[in-house]
């Protein structure tokens, strides 16, 4: 994907205070050329700030930011070779589409032609011709979205910072701009770093995505890899609608009250992991060939048609929490509410220690 | 019930339609008296004649107090601008405890009676011998236009969009441009509404200036109450009505430099 | 050049911004605490110094006696007393009033809304002297409202100036546009679906205002009655010029002992006193109000 993985940004042990506050804590990553990095986590995680001490608006109590090979730590925002698509957008309110997009530029001290002519061009790109002379009050949020862009990209940045820009949209519009936001990649080949909360959107726009909780930067990975070999309770519990089930470890043996695992495993009290594609439903008859242990039955509490999906609600017997199993339209199994079922889940999910540590 | 309601909504529609009225007579009366022939003033007018708006061009008493009101309001709203929107401005990176102190320095002032004011400049001035001088009205007007010029500006600032000025920055503004180019655009209403309203209450403030002028830099307000003390001249109507005009242009004005909405806003 | 005047700009605004952009507020704090406090103290100072026959007042010397002195003069405190009173009547007739304007131009709608509002602004933008001057034209033995009461109502002239009537018309036409836009300010800020809920619910018009505006206004209203009675209180123009001898105010008072008898140690007693009792009687006024509305 990326063909060239010299670093365009990394950062070195970063840290924040405020006050006595940790807003983030020796964060260390590294983002390839032309890749698109997304920093994900819950809302106050630190990955706002994390892309502030990239831009040089936020500066570091500790650690070090470097922008192809230079260190950047001490320089000003206006001098470094970033540019940040903002939550609000931060349009300036006073100045036509036009005289946003050609700021940059402006600043660079090019002449009156070739900066309109530039702001000219990225305007088109971004599908906003003839909306030159509009004032951002005048345009709907997808619009300001894309006047946004096109002021960051009029810089020529070697780095483009997005943060947050979708959350401001509702769902369409937000789908139909993470495919722009794609397409756009595509055209300038920019190496970018986005920062959201969003799962699907990180999953849908990264080349690498890094976790981020409480200031720290849990695991970066492909989205693929992040997925499926999460690293801690918590990656696994953000990354996907999941169904923890306590158990405990003894004899190589984790023993849960929906089914056995074979684990290498210290003994002692674990939690595993079961998502709704882990967990399979059959008629109620004894059938071995449900993929995976067959683990007892249950009752259907609730059939949820998604359209290309279907997923179903299900109180096993054995458990307190319900769990939840998913299929594709097509393989529908077409259970309805109340009727019994018998479970299976797959033999090896992934199993979590009391602190929350991966243990297989 | 609905009787009593509907008797109810009629008082309420009385009310404010005569209180409406209430507060534009004295203009329609002003207007009125500096258009009659007669004198003393009287209302309404029994003919109609200019000759007050040609005496009073005649006046070097009235006008050199325009040109001495022009001059101390121009004066004052530059001063009440420069001191309190720029400490509007800084105080954001204030901390909380000072910041409080500062505020509580700017409402002060402007709950004191103004004979306190007035009185207590009077006698620092009195020793500083500037009693009657430009500079002792000026100081008078400003230290209670400059707390209004602070509380106006901080009121916008907290509504202005930070992120903007961070764009600015990060798309290569330096630190004086970005101010000028992202910043200032979004207080800009609130600064013109500072300097309106203290100009505006420079030229109508008369307590402070009666005490502090002298002879020569006796304000419009000032002459008027002295012209007031002995009959109902009608030149002080032409003043007083000129003076009202002055005001809604300069509105005017204020309204098409800034959008109305806005200066609404921030006044 | 220009450039690099811009780039040492950009210096100093690094300073300014990095250290202390703060320090912008001190051209501020020096000129009010050197030119409104400093001058506050001084006449704090000059209300404690002894009276002399020769000049303003009686250097070096410390004495209470000018705050006794005032205390115990019948005339002063007749005054004063009289200030207070007048404060109170005129918040009395101008706070109601100004509530229901101020609460018809928060209900109008568009054109009736900016004349509503235009109506305060051209009251609040006219010189206090202007104000009194016509309202000495209207209410004089001659003035148009006379002249509609002659020879309908009375057979002579009513008096209508030089006595507490014509004082409190100007002052509510002077306190007016403040108290409506202190409590226009506030009612904007609620949500006026709040009343036609409480109309839906089967509240009259009254009884709806009554139980969702009043309350939701109350700092509003509170804001104004204080600012409306201390302004009223220690009014100067309107008492001098639409009233007689005996409707001076403690401000008139100040000022002819000040200019007049020159008797500086004795006026800024007077001050001081004055200027504590009306702030005190506004603050136990809001108390008791705040007292009121907790418990019953």
């Amino acid at each position: 994907m990326t063909g060239n993985h010299e670093a365009t940004v990394s950062l070195e042990g970063l840290s924040v205070a405020y006050g006595d506050e940790r807003a983030i804590d020796d964060v260390s990553f590294e983002v390839h050329r032309g890749e698109i990095f997304c920093l994900l986590g819950p809302s106050g995680c630190g990955k706002t700030t994390t892309l502030k001490t990239v831009a040089g608006l936020e500066s570091p109590d500790e650690g070090d930011v470097y922008v192809r090979g230079s260190r950047v730590t001490d320089e000003p925002a206006y001098s470094r070779d970033t540019s940040v698509v903002f939550q609000e957008w931060a349009l300036f309110p006073h100045k036509t589409v036009l005289e946003n997009v050609e700021f940059a530029p402006r600043m660079d001290g090019e002449s009156r032609e070739r900066r309109a002519e530039e702001a000219r061009s990225v305007i088109e790109t971004v599908g906003l011709s003839g909306k030159e002379d509009a004032y951002p009050e005048e345009l709907s949020g997808g619009q300001k979205q894309r006047v946004a862009f096109a002021r960051s990209l009029a810089a020529d940045p070697s780095v483009l910072l997005l943060d947050e820009p979708l959350s401001n949209l509702d769902e369409g519009l937000r789908r139909e701009m993470r495919l722009e936001i794609l397409r756009i990649h595509e055209e300038f080949g920019k190496t970018t770093v986005h920062v959201t909360h969003d799962q699907q959107e990180a999953f849908t726009l990264a080349d690498r995505v890094g976790i981020m909780r409480d200031g720290c930067l849990i695991q970066v990975g492909e989205p693929s890899e992040v997925y499926s070999e999460p690293k801690n309770r918590f990656v696994d519990d953000f990354l996907g609608e999941t169904t923890f089930v306590e158990g405990t470890v003894s004899d190589g043996c984790i023993e849960t009250p929906v089914a056995t695992f074979a684990a290498d495993a210290e003994d002692g009290d674990v939690e595993v992991s079961l998502r709704p594609e882990e967990v399979f439903l059959s008629a109620p008859e004894p059938s071995p060939d449900g993929g995976g242990s067959v683990s007892g039955t249950g009752e259907v509490i609730k059939r949820i048609d998604q359209g290309s999906i279907v997923r179903y609600h299900v109180h096993a017997d054995s458990l307190e929490d319900r769990l939840l199993s998913e299929y594709s339209a097509r393989e529908d199994p077409g259970f309805s509410e109340g009727q019994t079922v018998s479970v299976s889940v797959v033999d090896d999910p992934r199993v979590f220690d009391e602190s929350g540590r991966r243990v297989t | 019930m609905r009787l009593f309601d509907r008797a109810a909504g009629f008082c309420y529609r009385l009310v404010y339609t005569v209180v409406f009225l209430f507060f534009l007579t004295p203009v329609v009366v002003i207007a009125a008296t500096s258009l009659s022939s007669s004198s003393p003033a009287s209302f309404p007018p029994e003919s109609v004649s200019l000759r007050w708006y040609v005496g009073f061009l005649g006046d070097g008493g009235w006008i050199s107090a325009v040109g001495n009101s022009l001059l101390v309001a121009a004066t004052t709203s530059v001063l009440a601008v420069a001191l309190g929107a720029s400490a509007a401005y800084g105080l954001r990176s204030v901390d909380e405890g000072k910041r409080k102190l500062v505020l509580a320095l700017a409402v002060f002032p402007l709950a004191t009676p103004l004979v306190i004011i007035a009185v207590s400049l009077l006698v620092v001035m009195g020793r500083a011998q500037a009693v009657g001088s430009y500079a002792a009205v000026v100081v008078g007007h400003t230290v209670i236009t400059a707390p209004l010029a602070l509380l106006i500006t901080y009121g916008a600032l907290s509504r202005v969009d930070w992120s903007v000025r961070d764009s600015a920055l990060d798309l290569g503004a330096k630190p004086v441009r970005a101010f000028r180019e992202a910043t200032f655009p979004q207080m800009r209403s609130a600064v013109v509404a500072s300097a309106f309203v203290a100009a505006v209450l420079s030229m109508h403030e008369f307590l402070i200036s009666l005490f502090l002028t002298d002879f020569t830099t006796r304000t419009v307000p000032v002459l008027t109450w002295m012209a007031l003390r002995n009959r109902l001249d009608p030149t002080a109507s032409v003043v007083s009505t000129l003076l009202v005009v002055g005001v809604f242009l300069g509105l005017g004005i204020a309204a098409a430099a800034v959008g109305l909405s806005k200066l609404a806003r921030d006044l | 050049m220009r450039g690099s005047f811009r780039s040492s700009l950009d210096l100093l605004y690094d300073k300014l911004s990095g250290v202390s952009a703060g320090a912008l507020v001190v051209p501020f704090v020096v000129f009010e605490t050197v030119l409104f406090l400093g001058a506050g103290v001084y006449l704090l100072r000059v209300s404690l110094a002894e009276p002399t026959a020769l000049s303003a007042f009686e250097e070096g010397t410390w004495t209470v006696s000018n705050y006794l002195d005032v205390m115990t003069d019948e005339y002063l405190m007749g005054r004063l007393s009289y200030s207070i009173r007048l404060g109170a009547v005129v918040t009395a007739v101008t706070v109601p009033l100004g509530f229901v304007y101020a609460y018809a131009a928060w209900r109008a709608e568009g054109r009736r809304k900016i004349t509503l509002l235009s109506g305060v602004l051209v009251a609040l933008l006219i010189s206090i002297v202007i104000k009194v001057y016509a309202w000495v034209i209207l209410l004089s033995p001659e003035g148009v409202i006379n002249r509609l009461l002659v020879g309908t109502v009375t057979d002579s002239p009513v008096s209508l100036l030089g006595n507490s009537f014509g004082v409190v018309v100007g002052l509510v036409y002077s306190m007016l546009p403040y108290v409506v836009l202190t409590v226009y300010s506030v009612l904007a800020t609620l949500d006026e679906r709040s009343i036609e809920a409480a109309r839906d619910l089967g509240a009259g018009r009254l009884r709806s205002v009554y139980e969702v505006v009043l309350p939701g206004a109350a700092p509003g209203v509170i804001a104004a009655s204080v600012v409306c009675f201390s302004w009223s209180s220690v009014a100067y123009a309107a008492p001098v010029f639409l009233g007689s001898p005996s409707e001076r105010t403690v401000a008139v008072e100040v000022g002819r002992l000040f200019t007049q008898s020159f008797d500086w140690s004795h006026a800024a007693a007077l001050g001081v006193i004055s200027m504590v009792a009306i702030l005190s009687t506004a603050g136990a006024g809001t108390l008791t109000y705040t007292a009121w509305r907790r418990y019953m």
